[in-house]
């Protein structure tokens, strides 16, 4: 395509289906949204010009059905598709069946989806690209002997990772040789069950690093940028909860080294679009040393930091490259203006293994502030539903310096009232207002190390204005009992939530929602 | 004091915390619960303790643990007849794109598994019964 689309289908949904059709909008693009059974009354639904039914709520048989998506492109008569994350964002097979069916996939092309989805051609790519990698390695021969001599070579600690996995389902650290024959058969186990496929990846563990990543676009016309780093180390399990640019690690130095390796590999992969190169981060400043760790094919979850310092709009951005433009920056034109911190609002509860909640947005208002911007796809009276990952907004903070945005992220939190439902609001304060993140010394273990005093805090009793805002608002009853939330939930955490302890029904914190 | 501004609105004032002036909290009606939002926290206070009784069906020496939403087994660690200590992963399930953990309340053992690895499981079905 050497033009701009005609009309953009958004093959997602929640706020990034929302974000995606905004930038449609203010582009003068028609959009077609698409929904599932359960997300008829969602806000991506009534936002776009044209919505079509896809299927039941399940992802298999609405969001994840190329045919389905596909006969909603051609009955709109959309000649792009805007894959959003998740989903078939990164499905090579989705990318190619849109060529097919002369669909624009506003992304890279399906073979470097397909190159760069594989963690094994990934790491030989960065490797010819001379971008330094974690030691590691995916024996050739996976039985359980020959993963075990791999451990040895890569040296303790290691992972086992499922060469077809992601989002951090089925690892497994293992520390030492006795840890080694159990650990290898369940990380087998979990990576057949989880992905049908049982390869393993083995990798020496960075002790204490950072998660810091560079946002790369490549235009059909063989020019790349690197739009510079986030650091995503607030992590558990993997999964991020707070993200901020610049990274508090980095010097211009490394910056600028850590930005021309992601071109670099983004070049030798023939990428297109935007992306991510994914490093971790053993150090801080010009001494520190940074390995290659995945490419993530497509928009990522926090990129909005990226676009409060930079100035630049990276969906605007994957729309032109798409179109066939040209990219309209010189890599020295790009700076960092100020700091931006993203924090992500999660439907889980943070005193119960952040248990996903799903439930009622009984009462849900957006705070107004400056420097606060929330993409969201959630409203007053609609729910969180049990079928899909359990984000309900990102809340991006920024200002000149990262204390500011820092102070705005928790002022506006503090006025983020979410009802209905547990979000981890209050954990996410705790998080922002803990002297390791104040300093900027925070690794990806920080969530495991703080985690138990943060998840204390964020739960206090029930303070007496909460039980006079009650009585004033009618409550039948002004005393309060123990905590109970939805009765599913109420019965696991008591049972597994908190069993570290020694006797479940006496640890329960009481009184919070 | 606490003052009433309607649409789930309220000003809370007063000298409980020296040098705060006001704040907004927010509250809603949920059945017979109330949900009350002060300062970045949120309350569940309780008309009566009808849903307090949970754990009905956990005696003193045996307990059924359940999933608490629709979620997919990824990984079964224990085996029937197995000692666990307290804390200790029972079964890995995955919901809503996260993992959730199904660990032993207590100590005890493992005396049935009413799963299998990829199984789609609904929630209050016992998974793992302990004694």
């Amino acid at each position: 395509m050497e033009r701009q689309p005609r009309r953009i289908l958004i093959a997602n949904r929640g706020e990034i289906a929302v974000r995606v059709i905004r930038a449609c909008r203010e582009l003068g693009i028609p959009s077609v949204a698409v929904y599932s059974d359960a997300d008829v009354r969602a806000p991506h639904v009534f936002l776009a010009d044209i919505a079509v039914r896809i299927g039941e709520a399940s992802p298999a048989e609405s969001y994840l059905s190329i045919s389905a998506i596909l006969d909603a492109a051609r009955k709109t008569g959309a000649d792009a598709i805007h894959p959003g994350y998740g989903f078939l964002s990164e499905n090579a097979g989705f990318a190619s069946a849109c060529e097919r069916a002369g669909v624009t996939f506003i992304g890279p092309p399906a073979a470097v989806i397909e190159r760069l989805g594989s963690k094994i051609a990934a790491r030989a790519i960065a490797r010819q690209a001379g971008v330094p990698v974690v030691p590691g390695e995916t024996p050739a021969d996976q039985s359980a002997g020959a993963i075990a001599a791999a451990a040895r070579r890569v040296g303790f600690p290691i992972l086992l990772k499922p060469s077809a996995g992601g989002g951090g389902i089925g690892m497994k650290t293992i520390r030492d040789e006795r840890a080694l024959a159990a650990g290898i058969e369940q990380a087998r186990r979990e990576a057949i069950a989880a992905f049908g496929d049982g390869t393993l990846y083995v990798e020496r563990v960075i002790e204490r690093p950072r998660h810091v990543e560079i946002q790369v676009l490549a235009d059909n016309h063989g020019d790349v940028l690197y739009l510079f780093e986030r650091e995503c180390s607030i992590q558990r399990r993997h999964q991020k909860v707070v993200e901020e640019t610049p990274s508090p690690a980095l010097t211009p130095a490394l910056r600028r080294r850590m930005g021309e390796a992601a071109v670099a590999l983004a070049r030798a992969a023939g990428y297109r679009n935007a992306g991510t190169v994914e490093f971790l981060l053993e150090g801080t400043g010009d001494r520190a040393s940074f390995y290659f760790l995945e490419v993530n094919t497509r928009l990522q979850v926090e990129h909005p930091i990226t676009e409060r310092v930079t100035g630049v709009d990276l969906v605007h951005a994957q729309i032109a490259i798409a179109g066939g433009e040209r990219l309209r920056w010189a890599q020295d034109s790009l700076t960092q203006r100020g700091h931006a911190i993203e924090v992500r609002v999660y439907a889980e509860d943070p005193a119960n293994d952040d248990l996903p909640q799903a439930g009622p947005l009984l009462l849900y208002r957006e705070p107004s502030m400056p420097g606060i911007r929330i993409d969201s796809g959630a409203n007053e009276g609609g729910e969180v539903s049990v079928h899909y990952d359990p984000l309900i907004a990102k809340l991006i903070a920024d200002g000149e310096t990262r204390e500011i945005a820092r102070r705005r992220a928790i002022a506006a939190l503090r006025n983020y009232p979410i009802l209905g439902i547990r979000t981890n609001i209050s954990f996410l304060i705790e998080i922002l207002e803990h002297p390791r993140f104040v300093s900027g010394d925070i690794d990806t273990r920080f969530l495991d190390t703080e985690g138990e005093g943060l998840r204390v805090r964020s739960a206090p009793d029930v303070p007496p204005e909460a039980i006079e805002v009650a009585r004033a608002f009618g409550h039948p009853k002004s005393d309060v009992s123990r905590r109970s939330g939805d009765p599913a939930t109420a019965d696991l955490s008591r049972r597994s939530g908190e069993a570290a302890k020694a006797d479940p029904w006496e640890t329960l914190r009481g009184y919070r929602g | 004091m606490v003052e009433t501004l309607g649409h789930g609105r309220f000003l809370v004032s007063g000298s409980r915390k020296p040098g705060v002036g006001s704040q907004i909290a927010y509250a809603v009606a949920d059945r017979a619960r109330t949900w009350v939002f002060i300062e970045g926290h949120a309350y569940v206070i309780e008309g009566d303790d009808r849903e307090g009784h949970a754990r009905a069906h956990a005696t003193d020496d045996q307990i059924a643990l359940s999933a608490p939403m629709p979620a997919t087994v990824v990984a079964i660690i224990v085996a029937p007849g197995q000692e666990v200590a307290a804390g200790d992963l029972l079964v890995m399930l995955e919901a809503m794109k996260m993992e959730l953990p199904i660990r032993a309340p207590r100590a005890g053992r493992v005396k049935t598994l009413a799963c299998r690895e990829g199984e789609l499981v609904q929630p209050g079905v016992p998974l793992v019964e302990m004694e």
